[in-house]
Formats: structure tokens, C-alpha cells, sequence
């Protein structure tokens, strides 16, 4: 039984006041439907993280905490891979469309990242199944992450310097993964929407 | 004062510029002109295209931070000099500004920012992207949409549980989203238009990594 079926045992006071109906399996014909909307769904959570992210202060321009990745991490145990990826493509097409840097170096990296980062958590969530947290996901996501930009970074803008730039890097990608983790980790045993949202989509993944 | 007069400026500037462009052919534009900058050979075009592409972003109204901007630039310089590569310009105790170095981090420095800018410049919110993609990718940005209306809901104080909320109630309301966005699934009559921003588009991204 996955995590997100767990959670749904575990969450026995539901946040909203208003009754939480209780869904059932999805039927086959409604399964690709149901995909679309969450992915298109978890893909408009993405843009709102990352436009609250894009709000908040950056004490250095590159670092960054990545909250629009928490959609990515919740969609490893809803999502089959076909629709993940997509999500993880429309993430990083919206972000550089509505920040404006679609044609840009950044745009490259946050690609790079992001499928990297996917792919990550994906492996590990099919290796070690539930053995690992949502905490040890959103790291391994991070540091993968990272690790990639700091090689395009190497590529593309600060030549052989770049390996000055590694242990920094991996360091943040330890620390914001360990923060965004403990954050969606909270959230999940929480919500009432993920608990509602994991009981449709849940025994659906690839 | 100067600053809400500033803001108020900025915002008249985005407005003319957005009724002055279609988006479609101005993220053409934007695309043509980055793959004109990756091709450019030596400081000086660059140079250019990046005061060229600062006047458009400035004038296009979009937010921008002259003192981010410098920072990137001044770090990917560093960056480039730390590794010393042709001949020595000047030392300042152990720290030695090599000219190939200096060059190359100035060439990556203008190239990186003019890039932004261009994209800045160029890239409207309102942009449609064509076929399958496109029409789920407006099914994203119309609940996106509907997500911002609820940000008012969302408070510090009880951040998860405002969140959690306003996840419930969006999340019902894209049924309806869904089935509107079935109906707009329809074909691009700027076809031609789109294959070639296409291209363009994966010819920036080849040309970035190096691939021609």
C-alpha cells in the first residue's frame, strides 16, 4: 500500500469543515482524464510555488529553495511515469514563460534540473520503494539536481572554475532538500486533499 | 511617493508595449535574436545585443534588478578568472587577472544576461503555445489562475491549513476547467508561424549545449 494510502488512515481529522467525501477507484475509461486533470493541477501548484518563490528575498542570486518542486515529489506516488514527465516538462515550460527566461542559459539549467531531479525520485522511490521518506526523496532530488546544474554550469558559463563551486552547491542542495522535504512531509500527513487525491490515484501508479 | 510613481510608469510602459505586440511573433523575435547572439562571434556584438536587450526589457515593463544583474555578471567574470589563462593584465597579490580569462568570463557574462533580458523582453504571460501541449498547458495556467484568486486565503500563520483548503476547493472547481479546455482544443491557424518558433526554439537550445 503506498505512503499516500497510509496517509489517508492516519489523517483522522480532516482541516476543512465541510464533509470530505470519499472517492472511489478510478474505472479505466476516467483513468486518463483523472491524469490529465491532476497533472494539469499539480502543474498550476508548481507555477503558484513558484511565483510565491520568486517573491520571496534571494540572499544570493543563484540559490534558490525550489518550493515548486513539492508538486513533483507529491506526483512520484500519484502520477504513472508518462504523465509525470509531462508534468515535470509543463513545470519548467511555464516557470520560463511566465518569469520571462524561456530563451535563456536559465531556462537550460532549470530543464536540466528538474528532469534530472524527476528521474531521481523516481528511481529511488522504485528501488527502495517506501523504505524512503518523502524526506530522503526531495534530497536525493536536490542533490541530483544540483550536481547536473553545476556540470551544464561548467559547460556553459564558468569553465573549470565550476569545480571550486561543487561543494557549495551540493551543500545547498542537502540543506534546501532537507527543508523541503521536512515541509512536504508535514504537509502530507496533514492534508486532506492529498489523502483524498492519493485515494484515486494511488493504486494507478506505473 | 517616487516609488509608486516609478511602479505607476513601469506598469503604463508594460501596457504599451503589450498592445503594441502580439505575443506569438514577438517570442519569434526574442528567439531570433538570441540565436543572432549565441552565433555572434567576439565581446563587442554581444555587447550590443545586450544594451539592445536591456533598452526592450526595460521598456517592456517587466521587473528588473540592475543590482542582480550585476552580481551574476561580476560572479561569472570571478568564476572565469579564478582559473588564469593567457597573459597576465594585472596583480593584486595573489589574485591575477589573466586576458583570455577576463575575455572569455565577459563573453559568457554579457551572452547569459543579454539572454534574460531578451527572454524578458520577448516572453508575454499570454503566450498560446500550439497543439497538444499547448492546450494543456492552458489547462495549467487557467487553474493557476483560478489558485491566485484564493491567495488572499492564504495566511502565514496557518499556512498549511489555508493551503489545504484552497487545494479542496480549486481541485473541484477543474472539473469544470477540464471540460472547457476540451472545446478550445482546436487547431492553430498560424501553423507555419509556431513550427518555426519550434525550430528556433530547439535551435537555441542545440546551439546552448553546444551541439552546432
Amino acid at each position: 500500500m503506498s505512503k499516500v494510502m497510509q496517509r489517508k488512515d492516519r489523517c483522522s481529522m480532516p482541516l476543512s469543515d465541510e464533509p470530505q467525501p470519499v472517492n472511489p477507484p478510478l474505472n479505466p475509461p476516467n483513468e486518463q482524464a483523472s491524469h490529465r486533470r491532476l497533472t494539469a493541477f499539480l502543474a498550476a501548484m508548481a507555477f503558484f510555488l513558484s511565483t510565491v518563490e520568486y517573491m520571496l528575498p534571494r540572499p544570493i542570486p543563484f540559490m534558490r529553495l525550489g518550493l515548486a518542486n513539492i508538486p513533483i515529489l507529491f506526483a512520484v506516488d500519484l502520477l504513472p511515469l508518462p504523465w509525470y514527465l509531462l508534468l515535470a516538462l509543463v513545470k519548467v515550460l511555464g516557470m520560463s514563460v511566465l518569469t520571462g527566461s524561456l530563451f535563456s542559459y536559465i531556462a537550460l539549467f532549470s530543464l536540466a534540473g528538474t528532469m534530472t531531479s524527476a528521474l531521481a525520485m523516481r528511481l529511488v522511490r522504485r528501488v527502495a520503494r517506501h523504505r524512503v521518506s518523502l524526506i530522503g526523496l526531495c534530497v536525493a532530488g536536490a542533490v541530483s539536481s544540483n550536481l547536473v546544474q553545476v556540470l551544464l554550469a561548467r559547460l556553459l558559463v564558468f569553465g573549470q572554475s565550476a569545480r571550486y563551486m561543487l561543494p557549495a552547491f551540493l551543500g545547498l542542495g542537502l540543506v534546501s532538500g532537507l527543508a523541503l522535504g521536512f515541509a512536504a512531509q508535514r504537509f502530507s500527513t496533514r492534508s486532506a486533499w492529498l489523502a483524498r487525491v492519493g485515494g484515486q490515484h494511488g493504486q494507478s501508479r506505473s | 511617493m517616487d516609488k509608486a510613481a516609478a511602479e505607476t510608469r513601469r506598469l503604463a510602459r508594460r501596457d504599451s508595449w503589450e498592445s503594441a505586440f502580439s505575443p506569438g511573433p514577438l517570442a519569434l523575435a526574442g528567439a531570433a535574436l538570441s540565436l543572432t547572439l549565441l552565433f555572434l562571434p567576439g565581446l563587442s556584438g554581444r555587447l550590443f545585443i545586450f544594451a539592445f536587450a536591456a533598452l526592450c526589457a526595460w521598456a517592456c515593463g517587466r521587473r528588473l534588478s540592475v543590482a542582480t544583474t550585476a552580481i551574476v555578471m561580476a560572479g561569472i567574470v570571478g568564476a572565469n578568472l579564478l582559473v588564469p589563462l593567457g597573459r597576465v593584465l594585472v596583480k593584486f597579490g595573489p589574485i591575477i587577472i589573466t586576458e583570455t580569462a577576463l575575455l572569455e568570463g565577459l563573453e559568457k557574462a554579457v551572452s547569459f544576461e543579454a539572454l534574460v533580458l531578451l527572454s524578458k523582453a520577448s516572453l508575454s504571460p499570454a503566450l498560446r503555445i500550439p497543439g497538444k501541449l499547448g492546450s494543456f498547458f492552458s489547462e495549467a495556467l487557467r487553474t493557476y489562475e483560478r489558485v491566485l484568486e484564493h491567495k488572499l486565503s492564504i495566511h502565514a500563520t496557518t499556512f498549511f491549513r489555508d493551503i489545504d483548503a484552497v487545494l479542496i476547493s480549486v481541485y473541484d472547481e477543474t472539473e469544470t476547467i477540464g471540460s472547457v479546455a476540451a472545446v478550445s482544443r482546436q487547431g492553430s491557424k498560424n501553423k507555419l508561424l509556431w513550427a518555426v518558433a519550434c525550430v528556433g526554439l530547439l535551435a537555441v537550445f542545440l546551439s546552448a549545449i553546444g551541439w552546432f
